[in-house]
Parts: C-alpha cells; sequence; structure tokens
C-alpha cells in the first residue's frame, strides 16, 4: 500500500510539473484529488490493509493530499501570473536602484567605544561618576601620592591653568572625589570616563583624549578580582577567545601595580605588525589602591582594600575598529565619522 | 638603560639566552623594550698582522701594506698613517662586506694592486676614532679571525624601560641582583680593592661639605703619575654598547663605573685645584661657571657647585666645569664620587636643560652605601689600566644617616589582598633571593630588612607587589568582586544626554568631538565682544598654540572648524552636533574650580538629505536644526519654548532665532552672517544652535501619561488662508487654537506657498484641522460651525481664503 502511494506520489508530481494551462492543471487534480480520484480511491482501499499498518498508511495518505493541494496551488499560480505577462512587466521595478535614504547620523566613535564600555561594568554593578576637567593639583597628583617633587611626575607633562589648577592628565582625580564622597560606606564600584589632557602632540599623541577609570573598594577586594573583571572586560570588548597577560608596573596611586595586555586582536596573539610581534596588546594599567590614597580619602587600609584601572578609550576604538591614525579622532572629517553609521 | 648581555653576565650568569631573560624579566616588571644585536656581520673581514709598510710608488699620500691574515698574506693599498709593523688590525679581503652594503674586490689604486682594505672603526660601524685612522686591534688578537665577532658585534643588548621607581636597575649591578632574584643565579661583584701607593691624601688635600643637607656623602681619591691616552678597546666597545661615548681612560673608567653601580663620578685635573681643596656649597649670586660643554652658566644660591679655594669647579650632579677638565696634559686626577639632593639636582639640570646620565641618576636618588664601592671601583680599574699611581686613603665626608629599614609583612595580608594562596615558605623564599633579610617575629609576620639599593620597598604592599610578581602575575587566579548591591543606573543627566545623542542620530546628524581649548581670537570673528560672559575666558598657562590658548566658552568655533575641514575634503553637505562642556571662571585668575557645564551645539550645511532619486533635497537649515531640537523638546515632553527675532551679532539679522524656555533664554538658532562666514572663509551658507541642556534636563520628563483613546471618529478639514507675510505661523495657529472650542483636537500646517499664484507680500498657508468630540459623533453642522469661527478669526488677522 505504501508503495502504491509513492508510486502514486511521483506520478503525480510528474503530472503537475508538465500542466501547460490552468484546465490541464484542473483536469489532473480532479483525476488525483476529486472525489473518484486515483488518491481517494487508494484511500477507501484502506479497509484490506492490516490492522496494525493502517494508522501509519492513513497519515501518509492525507500527508501526500495535503502536500499534493500545495503543489497545485503553487503551480495554479504560476500558470495565471504566466497569463499575464504584459501587466507585470508595465508594473516592473528595477530593483537594483538604491533603496529611500534613511537620514540616520551616527555617534561619534570613542562616544560609541565609551558607551559601550559603560555598558559592560554597569552589568557588573559599577556606577557611572563624573569629575571636573580642570582640577586641582591636589586631586590630579598630590592625593594620589604623587608628591610634589616625585619623579612619576616626570611621565606626565600638564597644562596648567595657574600653578593650582591643571588640565586634569587622568580620570584617576575621580577616585578621589568619589571616595571622599562615600567614605566610610561600602561598597566602591565606579567607573569614570571622560576627557583628559596631556602636553603632547604627535602622530600618537593627542593633547586630549578620553579615559575609563576603573574603582572598587570594599572589605576585601583582591589582585584576583581585578584580573577577573579585566579578563571578562576584554573578553566582552574584543570577543570571548580573549586572553590577558598582566605584568607588573608601577604608578603612584596603586601597589602592586600591572599593565594589562590582550592577547592581538589582528593576529590571535601569533605575532604580527600591529603587535610588534609578541602577540600581546597593552591596553591598560592597573592595581591594587595604594593604602596611602585611600586613607587620604577616608578608608581605613587596614579595614579595606580596592583596585583601580585606567583604560584609553581612543586605543580601545583604533584596535576595535582598525583605525591607523589617532588624530582622525578629532578632525570631525565626515568621511571618517560616516564609516561608523 | 641599555644592557650589553655579555657585560651583564659578569655579574650574573641568568642560564638563558638574552631573549629569553628579557621576556622572564618584562613578565616580571622590567620592561625589555628590545632586544638588538650589536653590529651587523662583517663577512670576509678578518684579523691581519701588518708585516711591513712602505711608501707607494706614484702616491705620496699612500702607503703600501703587507698583511698576514693567517692564512695569506695580502698586500694592500691604504691611505691611513697610523699603522705600523706588528699591528693587528681588521682586513676587509676581496669579497667582504662591510656595513651599508659596501663589497670589497680587489682593484688597482694607482697602478698597484690592492688585496682588499684596512679598516677604520667607522668603516665597521663604530662611532670610534678618525676616519682616516685604521682600528688598531688587541695585541692577542688571533690572525685570520672574524672581527666581527672579535669586537662583539653579535653581542645582544638589552634596551630597558624602567619605571621611575626602579631607579635601582640604573647600574648593571642593580640589574643583577633584579636577575639572580628572578633567575636564582648569584650576583658576582667586581673587584673593588685599589693597590695604593705614594703620598697620603689626606695630608695634602681637603674637603669641605658646607651644604650636607645638599651633599650628604662626598668621596675623594686621588691619582697621580697617570698619563691621559685612549682607554682599552674592550672598554671602548663596552660603552659603545652602553650608549656611550668612549673618550680618554679616566671619563671611560668614570663612565663605566657608574654603568656598573649606578653611581656617577666625576673626575677633576688634580693640578687645577687650587690649594688642593674641594669645598661643596651653594654657589653666591652672581658667580659663573663655564660647563663642559663650553657654555657660561650663571649661578645663584640655589645651585650647589663644587669649588676649590677660588673658584667653582663643577655644578654638582650636573656637570664639570671646563677649568678643571681632563685634557691630555692632566697627570693627576681626583675622583669624586658623592650623594646629591635629588631635588636639587633636578632643578638645577632643568634649569639650565643639561639632563645628563649623571643628572638622572642624582635625581632618582643613589645608594649612599655604594657611593664608596663605585669609588674604590674605579680607583682600582684606573691603577689597573692606566698604570697611574693610586694614592694612599681616601676622603669620605658622610653625614647619611640612611640605614637598611624595617618593613613588617603578614603572609596571610599578602594572600588576602591578592586573592590567593601563595605558602609561607614561597613568601620566604621570594623575599630571600631579592637579598632582603628576614627574621620572623610570630607564626605570622615576618620582620623584613630592605637594602639601601631598594628604595622602592617601603610599606608591607611593596613587599606583596615583589612577591606576586616573582611567583608569577600569570599564577594569579581570575575572580569577580563579590558585594552589596548598590543601584548604579546611570544619573537622570546622562542618561538625558545620551537619549539626546541617540535622537539627533536618528535625525540625520553626526557627533563630532573637538578640543576643549580655542583660539580666543575666533571669538573677536564671531563678534562676541562687551561684556559677553563667553568672553570670560580661562587661559592655559603653557598651551602648545594660540588654537588652545583658552579654555572653550562655546563649541562654535571647533565645529566651524570641522565645517571648513569638511569642505576643504570636498564633504559639502553635513549636519553636525557636539554635546561637551564648557568654562565659565567663578572669578579670574581661577581660585576655585571652574563651573563646567554642558552645552549642545549643531550646525548644517549644504543639502539634506543627501541627494538622491527618491525624496527631493533641499539647503538644510533653520528648519531642519529646529526639526531635530522640536523632536528633542517632545521626547523631554519640555513645554514653554518660544523663539523670538534676531540672536546674536554673529547671526542672520532676519534669520535667526532666540530660544527661551518660560522666557529665560537658552540658546539660539540662526543662520551665520555672512560677513561673518566670510571671515570664517566658508564659501557656503552655515546654520548652527547653541543651547543649554541643563535647564531643559532640570524640566524634562521622560515617563509618558497615556489618554484613553477616543470613542467616536473625529473629522477632517483642510482650511487655506492667503495672509501677509508679516503675520506669523505661530500668530495663526494661536488665533485657530483660541477659537477653535473644545472640538478642536489637532492643526497641522501642511502646506506653505509664496509665489505668482498669491499676490505679492503675501503667502499662503494650508491646515488641515481633525475636530473631535469626546461624548458622541460630529455632526456637519457642529463642524461647519466650528469652522466658520476659525476663518472668522483668522479674517480678523488679514486673512482671506485661498480660492
Amino acid at each position: 500500500m505504501l508503495q502504491k502511494l509513492k508510486e502514486l506520489e511521483n506520478e503525480a508530481r510528474l503530472k503537475i510539473k508538465a500542466a501547460e494551462n490552468i484546465e490541464a492543471l484542473k483536469e489532473i487534480k480532479i483525476r488525483i484529488l476529486g472525489k473518484k480520484g486515483e488518491l481517494t480511491t487508494l484511500l477507501r482501499s484502506l479497509g484490506s490493509v492490516d490492522l496494525e499498518e493502517r494508522p501509519k498508511v492513513g497519515s501518509a495518505a492525507n500527508a501526500l493530499r495535503l502536500e499534493l493541494e500545495m503543489l497545485f496551488l503553487g503551480k495554479e499560480q504560476l500558470l495565471r501570473d504566466a497569463s499575464l505577462g504584459d501587466k507585470w512587466a508595465k508594473e516592473r521595478i528595477d530593483i537594483t536602484l538604491p533603496g529611500r535614504p534613511t537620514s540616520l547620523g551616527q555617534k561619534h566613535p570613542l562616544t560609541l567605544i565609551t558607551d559601550e564600555i559603560k555598558e559592560i561594568f554597569i552589568g557588573l554593578g559599577f556606577q557611572v561618576a563624573h569629575g571636573p576637567e580642570i582640577e586641582s593639583d591636589y586631586y590630579n597628583y598630590e592625593a594620589l601620592n604623587f608628591p610634589a617633587d616625585h619623579p612619576a611626575r616626570d611621565m606626565q607633562d600638564s597644562f596648567y591653568i595657574t600653578p593650582e589648577y591643571l588640565l586634569r592628565t587622568h580620570t584617576s582625580p575621580v577616585q578621589i572625589r568619589v571616595m571622599e564622597k562615600l567614605a566610610p560606606s561600602l561598597p566602591v564600584r565606579i567607573i569614570a570616563p571622560g576627557k583628559v589632557f596631556r602636553r603632547d602632540d604627535d602622530a600618537t599623541h593627542s593633547p586630549m583624549f578620553h579615559q575609563v577609570e576603573g574603582l572598587a573598594v570594599d572589605h576585601d577586594i583582591t589582585f584576583a578580582d581585578l584580573k577577573g573583571t579585566l579578563l571578562l572586560f576584554a573578553r566582552e570588548m574584543f570577543g570571548p577567545e580573549q586572553k590577558i597577560r598582566l605584568r607588573p608596573s608601577f604608578f603612584p596611586f596603586t601597589e602592586p601595580s600591572a599593565e594589562v595586555d590582550i592577547s592581538c586582536i589582528m593576529c590571535e596573539g601569533k605575532g604580527c605588525r600591529v603587535c610588534s610581534d609578541t602577540g600581546w596588546l597593552e591596553i591598560l594599567g592597573a592595581g591594587m589602591v595604594h593604602p596611602r590614597v585611600l586613607e587620604v580619602a577616608g578608608y581605613d587600609p587596614k579595614q579595606v582594600t580596592g583596585y583601580a584601572f585606567g583604560m584609553g578609550v581612543e586605543r580601545i576604538a583604533m584596535l576595535k575598529y582598525g583605525i591607523a591614525d589617532l588624530r582622525l579622532f578629532f578632525t570631525n572629517d565626515l568621511r571618517f565619522l560616516k564609516q561608523f553609521a | 638603560m641599555q644592557v650589553p648581555y655579555q657585560w651583564l653576565k659578569e655579574y650574573v650568569d641568568p642560564g638563558m639566552t638574552a631573549q629569553q631573560l628579557a621576556d622572564l624579566m618584562t613578565l616580571s616588571g622590567i620592561e625589555v623594550g628590545v632586544v638588538e644585536r650589536f653590529g651587523s656581520d662583517l663577512p670576509g673581514v678578518v684579523v691581519g698582522q701588518v708585516k711591513k709598510v712602505e711608501q707607494h710608488p706614484g702616491r705620496s699620500n699612500l702607503t703600501l701594506v703587507e698583511v698576514d691574515t693567517g692564512n695569506s698574506i695580502l698586500n694592500i693599498v691604504c691611505g691611513a698613517h697610523n699603522i705600523k709593523a706588528k699591528d693587528k688590525v681588521p682586513v676587509a679581503k676581496p669579497g667582504s662586506k662591510l656595513p651599508g652594503e659596501r663589497l670589497i674586490a680587489e682593484a688597482k689604486l694607482y697602478g698597484v694592486l690592492s688585496s682588499g682594505m684596512l679598516c677604520s672603526a667607522q668603516e665597521l660601524g663604530l662611532e670610534l676614532g678618525a676616519e682616516d685612522e685604521i682600528l688598531i686591534l688587541e695585541e692577542d688578537a688571533s690572525l685570520g679571525a672574524p672581527v666581527d665577532r672579535l669586537l662583539g658585534f653579535d653581542e645582544e643588548i638589552l634596551y630597558l624601560d624602567l619605571t621611575p621607581n626602579r631607579s635601582d636597575c640604573l647600574g648593571l649591578i642593580g640589574v643583577a641582583h633584579e636577575v639572580a632574584a628572578l633567575t636564582g643565579a648569584q650576583v658576582v661583584f667586581p673587584s673593588c680593592e685599589p693597590v695604593e701607593g705614594g703620598r697620603q691624601l689626606k695630608d695634602f688635600f681637603q674637603v669641605t661639605v658646607e651644604d650636607p643637607e645638599w651633599c650628604p656623602r662626598y668621596t675623594a681619591r686621588a691619582i697621580e703619575e697617570i698619563t691621559i691616552e685612549k682607554s682599552p678597546l674592550w672598554m671602548q666597545l663596552r660603552l659603545l654598547k652602553a650608549g656611550i661615548r668612549p673618550i680618554s681612560n679616566v671619563v671611560d673608567i668614570t663612565n663605566y663605573v657608574m654603568w656598573e653601580y649606578g653611581q656617577p663620578l666625576h673626575a677633576f685635573d688634580l693640578d687645577l685645584l687650587t690649594d688642593s681643596e674641594i669645598i661643596v656649597r651653594r654657589a653666591k649670586d652672581g658667580e659663573a661657571l663655564i660647563t663642559l660643554d663650553g657654555v657660561k652658566r650663571e649661578l645663584d644660591s640655589e645651585v650647589l657647585v663644587i669649588a676649590d679655594s677660588n673658584k667653582a669647579v663643577g655644578l654638582a650632579g650636573v656637570m664639570g666645569g671646563e677649568n678643571t677638565e681632563i685634557t691630555e696634559a692632566t697627570r693627576a686626577v681626583l675622583i669624586e664620587a658623592a650623594a646629591f639632593n635629588p631635588k636639587n639636582i633636578r632643578l638645577t639640570a632643568r634649569r639650565f636643560t643639561l639632563p645628563s646620565e649623571a643628572s638622572q641618576r642624582f635625581e632618582k636618588g643613589v645608594n649612599h652605601e655604594a657611593v664608596l664601592e663605585a669609588q674604590n671601583r674605579a680607583a682600582y680599574l684606573i691603577g689597573e689600566l692606566t698604570g697611574g699611581k693610586v694614592l694612599h686613603g681616601l676622603i669620605d665626608i658622610n653625614s647619611s644617616t640612611v640605614k637598611p629599614w624595617p618593613v613588617q609583612l603578614k603572609p596571610s595580608r599578602v594572600n588576602k589582598i591578592l586573592g590567593m594562596d601563595i605558602a609561607k615558605e614561597e613568601i620566604m623564599s621570594i623575599l630571600k633571593r631579592l637579598g632582603l633579610q628576614l627574621e620572623q617575629i610570630e607564626e605570622d609576620l615576618l620582620l623584613v630588612t630592605v637594602p639601601l639599593r631598594r628604595p622602592d620597598l617601603l610599606i608591607e604592599e611593596d613587599l606583596i607587589e615583589e612577591i606576586v610578581r616573582l611567583h608569577g602575575y600569570e599564577r594569579v587566579p581570575t575572580t569577580l568582586p563579590r558585594g552589596e548591591l548598590i543601584e548604579n543606573r546611570e544619573s537622570l543627566a546622562e542618561r538625558l544626554k545620551t537619549m539626546v545623542r541617540d535622537l539627533l542620530v536618528s535625525c540625520g546628524f553626526y557627533e563630532c568631538i573637538t578640543y576643549s581649548f580655542i583660539n580666543p581670537a575666533n571669538l573677536n570673528r564671531l563678534r562676541i565682544t562687551g561684556d559677553d560672559p563667553r568672553l570670560r575666558l580661562i587661559p592655559v598657562q603653557n598651551p602648545f598654540s594660540e588654537e588652545q590658548a583658552v579654555m572653550r566658552t562655546t563649541l562654535l568655533p571647533g565645529l566651524l572648524k570641522a565645517v571648513q575641514q569638511n569642505i576643504s575634503y570636498r564633504e559639502l553637505n553635513m549636519q553636525l552636533f557636539e554635546l561637551g562642556i564648557i568654562y565659565t571662571p567663578k572669578e579670574l585668575p581661577i581660585k576655585n574650580l571652574p563651573e563646567e557645564t554642558e552645552r549642545l551645539t549643531l550646525l548644517v550645511s549644504g543639502l539634506a538629505p543627501e541627494p538622491n532619486w527618491v525624496v527631493p533635497s533641499r539647503q538644510a537649515g533653520f528648519y531642519e536644526i529646529k526639526g531635530a531640537l522640536e523632536l528633542i523638546f517632545k521626547r523631554l515632553q519640555i513645554e514653554g519654548i518660544t523663539y523670538i527675532d534676531r540672536a546674536e551679532l554673529f547671526t542672520h539679522p532676519t534669520r535667526s532665532a532666540q530660544l527661551l524656555l518660560d522666557g529665560e533664554k537658552i540658546g539660539f538658532i540662526g543662520d551665520l552672517h555672512p560677513d561673518v562666514a566670510a571671515d570664517f572663509d566658508l564659501e557656503q551658507p552655515v546654520t548652527l544652535a547653541e543651547i543649554e541642556l541643563d535647564p531643559l534636563f532640570r524640566k524634562a520628563n521622560l515617563v509618558p501619561r497615556m489618554v484613553p483613546l477616543p470613542r467616536f471618529p473625529a473629522a477632517n478639514r483642510d482650511l487655506a488662508v492667503v495672509v501677509a507675510k508679516e503675520v506669523s505661523a505661530a500668530k495663526l495657529e494661536e488665533a485657530i487654537w483660541a477659537v477653535g472650542g473644545e472640538l478642536l483636537y489637532a492643526v497641522r500646517l501642511f502646506d506653505l506657498y509664496e509665489g505668482k499664484q498669491v499676490p505679492a507680500g503675501k503667502r499662503s498657508l494650508a491646515y488641515s484641522l481633525v475636530f473631535r468630540r469626546d461624548e458622541g459623533t460630529l455632526t456637519e453642522a457642529e463642524v461647519n460651525a466650528a469652522q466658520s469661527k476659525i476663518e472668522e478669526a483668522l479674517f480678523g488677522l488679514g486673512a482671506t481664503l485661498r480660492s
């Protein structure tokens, strides 16, 4: 019986395919699916099938009926459309013309990256904090453990407004401002995005650029927590396969300190020109908040610990979007800006 | 800091290649920027010995030299005159290659066949000796040996990028301590015991330190019967590999020892020190000194000088004086090894712009103990290498009180801070490898004694970093902080900023970021004058240029610059915005933090939308910006915005408006005045707007309230009127609403026409009116009545129905 159904199906398919006009198709349909049609007849003889086989054959026959009905419907539409050839020709559109332009602009790539960073850390339970761009020497340096004649100040050349005020050289002063405001309550978990300024202007330095600071202070924040947070960040930002590498470094306001590398996103760590064949790209500095900084900001370093990190937004945007020249960020060239739309 | 690997290996053998060591150091805190070979290979250049030197038959300034290269005798024509028989020299045999792709071949020179070339140091790529001076190799060089190997051209040099806290690695012995800690190897210290002879230094020489605070330690030794000449080739090569130019034996040795110990030394011509005396004192006002670079320096009491009884002979720690310089005539020298106040050295080096290897080290602070070691090491080397006589005794004026210091360390705290579990034994083993002394006070308390060479290790956390960096940062686990939940949605203002950006992007605007500092001249070009608050500018003290001289009080100059740039790239159609901070001083010069407030600036120019085949483009202007702002107002549910004529001196007199919120000015929209546009060299019309965001954000409401849906159908009517141009759209709409009564539901202007079909001075406006009643369907008569009233009201404004 199943064999017969199969034969019927094959035959029907051939006939439907071969039908040349609607009348012929209708005739075929009646012959197969009509009250006295082949399939109907076949179904009537179901009674002669084994009791066990019967449900199987019955459902196969019904499925075939449904399928053939669809085939007839499709073929019928095809034949009808073919008969109205002139009408369609008049109504033809050029599908290769460009679509109606949507007048959508785009955010600056640095805003896109900053938004992405914020999203990642908000998801981790961080608040977003802000601080002034014109900052006092105290918050920019002194409270961050850069004493007046500390050699680390050599690393940063600042734009001064007065001897006491300057354009902040990093977003780290926000750490102090936030802790001062919150102490002694816990936990502190913030990121602080913003503009920073250094007296540098060449192909790889801009006098103004953007950083995102991170800070977590609580009863037992650990160096391992810092590493975990940054690994998670790297994976969210650059993909789930990302690896990170911490190297010991020095910042006056963290101890222990680390430079953080991600595996090179261009060569996946194999070594290429972008990563100078090391397989690694430096993306941020981090460390455990220096006890003196905690103390200055109003926390007891014996009771609480914290970690902090700071990253350059331009650096991340350059890596993520493949931007080679830092200066493009600030010339506002539409040929550049439009690439992020 | 350049570390020649073979030189380093004299003090420590890490048992690995230079590259392996570099990787290990980088991962444990001393970043090795690059590992480079000292020189390129010199294929075919071998050691030869001069057999005889004869005059060239044709040319009097040339010689014929016969050299033995071990397996062959070569005859070479040579232009130099500093060689004699038995000298060992570098011979570039025919077929050899010198730096700069220079190939050496047999050649006839003035009739004589020359089978190769004798080389000067410079020809081999060394910055040494004169151009026409053949390099004389050491006597024990073996004949035929490759010269590149002999000179250590294959030696690798590690370039350390030191962080400011690791000044201990500004000397090879300090680096050796680090390497020993990393690898477990032993540090081998060089010989420091000079053989003394002759008279007692103290018997005829005196040192006085007048300012012990600025010079906590001063040591001196003297060497007599010395001949100033070149130092041995091996030492010159080592200095070259360290990046130091060799000068003469004594000066080279002081530099060599500086590279070993990180302790700068200075050599004076002993015979030129009047009254055999050194006085370390502050300079007198008006005193002057010509330093070794030939420049006359005007001094005052802020400068520490080394002096003899009647003159300054050096800027302490920065540069020596010309008056006591070591020359070929020098027969006796005084060697100074001292410690100076780091801050004073930095100020002096800055003031005279004299950064040097020496001042760089003094600025970071030198190890007061190593002063003496370096002094003795230098004396030893001078004795060994120059044949000079190191006099008996040494003067050491030492007021230093620095002693090794104790730091307490709790192993449990190490693990608490790191979030891992390093065994106490491992902690102790690491600290010992670092050369720190340990004493166990309690089960969980160690007393660590730090030697003077590690001034960066002051508190427990410093030691924790040492422990974890030697244990390996890669072994730190990765966890996430656990803690209480905190409210962490962004502030309303920040969310509103994001919303404004999103809305503008959806209107086709591109976001710009321009510099926060501007050129004040641009405000003049904008005709901003008088007591306009935008002229209360905060100047930057040390800007790069006038372009970045003051903090911005408006974002307009930045965007106008963006327009200029884009026009120059022929990107002529633009819709730009910037959302950024302006700076308002509370007083000038500032004594408090200035106010930083958000501004939104929009700018359109050219066509919008970009020309396309579907919808027409038009010159973007006032209404594009107004439409975008209206969208923002609508989204923030802000009501109470009005517009009044004429915004700013820099805007078009009849195509600009002030924006008011509840009667208070919050900004403007307008075409840039043609005269101003010309001043900014803009070839095409520009429309811009700048508004304050804080007043908007204070009124913003983000939560829509739903009104019940109408239950009865509306009636739509169109109404077109012709009216004098002077009657504003606002006035017409106001009149419509005033009489529309409860039935009027919505009014929308859908057409505006000026031209041939209406009389001059008039325009036609067509409104779509929607009428509706909450309870029940409107009748035709009711709608007609309402519309008539509206028409009457418009007639009152001089309007007529458009037929």
